[in-house]
């Protein structure tokens, strides 16, 4: 991260501009951090990657910042889809890096590693149901159980309001089917 | 029933819309429509809702718990300072004394390294072969074999030519030649070789090809019963297996070059933990290394400065040639003195190849200035992420473009307008602009078809 943060020191613009950009990005931080470590969390599963996923989130968009034009953007979309773009990276690595023939499967697509801590995690039946629906159904689960709207979603997903109303359906009917054990309790 | 099951199953996926209140208006009036005259959908939905929000419930519950977990590991990102100082040098001023004096400390032990080793004049002792013990007047008649003694005598030599006597014995040779090649000789088995000769139980003779022997040649053809200039030809008894490969090991050079790549192979291991192939060589090159330099004469303030030199090389590239190459330098020249006081003194002969010495110094140092431009140039590159540079990036179209869909580009997926005509899932599209989350792009495969195939494959 160091490393990282040194490296987009070259890339501003000029110290005054990004003293007015940091002055904003201070309160971005703040009203942000703690949604997309939530959702962050739900992607991996992992509350270390989570933390350095939103650390990465906010470099990339410290450093994207000077470029934005007011108004342009919706600034929170904007964030989430620069989150779950990072996300979609470690998972896709993780997925490469687990290459285990007994978990490989067509539904794994979200990709999973099989390292001793999500071993462990499977143990949550709500993590793995999770684990087991396609990252863009999970990112909707898991945006609507934080609040979102589905045009919020949507907008985040670059997709239409009509997917995400499927892909809702979709992700409820397999989880509440699979977990119609426990979920009456 | 059947019809009125078909019916029903038509708004399972409506009804989802509908419990989260997300449902159109037509859509709304549809569900209700429906409701009121269908008692088995409406306790349906009931339950849906029920069990959506217990789902809700448990998301947020764990989303909760997993956002406590990380910001106990992560304070609030703040940029920090110094990114406001545009391109500020990496070390403070207090990092710049601290190499300073860790240049000045290292360069004065360089210098202590240097006085102790310093050579001692001992002239080499060569030119005229000493004159023989005995004058060899007849060569006596029976079978003769020879044997030859080159590199330097450690060891593995001694044992060669104490095994090569006895065959000779066993074989009842009347003359055993001894073809002296060595470029220097360990004290220790340079004794026990002139004891091995010199006692040996039939005749000995020592032959020297060279016109300049050197001194442990000319001791060793001392110990022999004469020396002959061109001695009868007979059968060459060969140093076995295990001989040679500790021969070889035992040369000073191949030392060398174990000790400087292992060190090389274990800072590539520093630089990317977990490669894992260059630490495992590089620890078995370096107790390869370790067995000979315990054996050979060797000065160990040049190992040290072998490995500082080394060192010194990877602090450079490690901090990203913060240090101007300057550390790079400094690296090359604790390689270069080390390589050349790596042994005593006092064993004249025993010393590495230039032919090795200068590869290994400059090959470092090649490389290393090549890492540290690499380095530069990917850091003026601009940052992979952010939106500004994506004008001009090529991607790929994941839906079709009617003209909205999705495309990926540099890894990632971003909704997408296509300016010209509707381009297919798969075709290669070009970024034109970037209005909010969605880009405008158009076929990269217009303008030149020929490139068409090879989009594809991406």
């Amino acid at each position: 991260v160091i490393v990282g943060i040194r490296q987009a020191a070259t890339s501003l613009p000029s110290p005054r501009q990004s003293e007015m950009v940091r002055a904003d990005f201070d309160q971005l931080v703040e009203q942000y951090q703690a949604p997309l470590l939530r959702f962050l969390y739900g992607l991996v599963h992992d509350p270390e990657l989570a933390a350095d996923l939103c650390q990465e989130t906010f470099l990339s968009a410290y450093r994207a910042a000077p470029r934005l034009r007011p108004g342009e953007v919706n600034l929170g979309a904007w964030l989430y889809t620069i989150a779950l773009n990072h996300a979609r990276g470690v998972l896709r690595r993780k997925r490469l890096l687990s290459w285990v023939p007994f978990v490989a499967s067509r539904d794994d697509r979200a990709g999973v590693a099989t390292d001793l801590a999500s071993r462990a995690a499977q143990q949550d039946e709500l993590r793995e149901l999770l684990r087991q629906l396609p990252i863009e159904q999970r990112v909707c689960l898991l945006l609507h159980a934080d609040g979102f709207r589905y045009a919020e979603i949507a907008q985040v997903l670059g997709c239409s309001v009509g997917a995400v109303k499927l892909r809702i359906f979709r992700a409820r009917e397999r989880c509440l089917s699979i977990s119609r054990g426990g979920e009456d309790a | 029933v059947s019809a009125a099951t078909r019916e029903c199953a038509k708004f399972d996926q409506l009804l989802s819309a509908y419990v989260d209140h997300e449902a159109s208006p037509d859509e709304v009036r549809l569900v209700e429509q429906h409701l009121a005259d269908c008692q088995a959908c409406l306790s349906r939905t009931r339950r849906l809702e029920r069990r959506a929000r217990g789902l809700d419930l448990r998301l947020q519950g764990l989303l909760a718990r997993g956002e406590a977990q990380a910001r106990r590991l992560n304070p609030s990102f703040r940029p920090p300072p110094g990114l406001l100082l545009a391109d500020a040098p990496s070390t403070s001023g207090f990092g710049r004394l601290l190499t300073l004096a860790v240049v000045l400390a290292v360069v004065a032990l360089m210098a202590v390294v240097l006085v102790r080793s310093a050579p001692v004049g001992q002239p080499l002792q060569t030119g005229a072969p000493p004159t023989p013990s005995t004058a060899l007047t007849a060569i006596p008649d029976g079978p003769v074999v020879w044997i030859s003694i080159d590199g330097l005598v450690d060891p593995p030599t001694a044992a060669f030519v104490q095994r090569a006597v006895a065959e000779a014995d066993r074989r009842h040779a009347a003359l055993l030649v001894v073809s002296l090649s060595p470029t220097a000789g360990l004290d220790g088995p340079t004794a026990e070789v002139a004891r091995t000769l010199s006692n040996a139980p039939l005749q000995t003779v020592a032959y020297l090809p060279s016109a300049a022997p050197s001194a442990t040649a000319t001791a060793l053809a001392a110990s022999t019963a004469s020396v002959m200039q061109a001695p009868p030809v007979g059968d060459t008894l060969q140093m076995d297996f295990v001989e040679a490969l500790w021969h070889r090991l035992l040369d000073p050079t191949t030392a060398y070059l174990f000790l400087v790549l292992g060190l090389y192979a274990i800072l590539v291991e520093i630089a990317h933990p977990g490669a894992l192939l260059p630490g495992v060589s590089g620890a078995v090159a370096l107790a390869i290394a370790a067995i000979a330099f315990s054996t050979l004469p060797t000065n160990w303030l040049g190992v040290l400065a072998l490995v500082l030199g080394v060192g010194l090389m990877g602090l450079e590239l490690h901090s990203g040639a913060a240090h101007h190459g300057l550390l790079l330098l400094a690296g090359a020249v604790f390689l270069g003195v080390g390589s050349l006081v790596l042994f005593a003194p006092a064993s004249v002969g025993v010393v590495v190849s230039p032919f090795a010495l200068v590869p290994v110094v400059l090959g470092g140092l090649g490389l290393g200035f090549a890492i540290v431009r690499i380095a530069r140039r990917v850091r003026r590159l601009p940052p992979l992420t952010g939106l500004g540079e994506l004008i001009g990036a090529r991607g790929v179209a994941r839906t079709a473009l009617n003209p909205d869909g999705v495309v990926n580009v540099r890894g990632q997926l971003w909704s997408a307008h296509s300016r010209g005509p509707t381009l297919a899932p798969g075709e290669a599209v070009r970024v034109l602009a970037r209005r909010g989350l969605v880009l405008d792009v158009e076929s990269a495969a217009f303008r030149a078809p020929a490139t068409q195939k090879g989009a594809h494959r991406d």
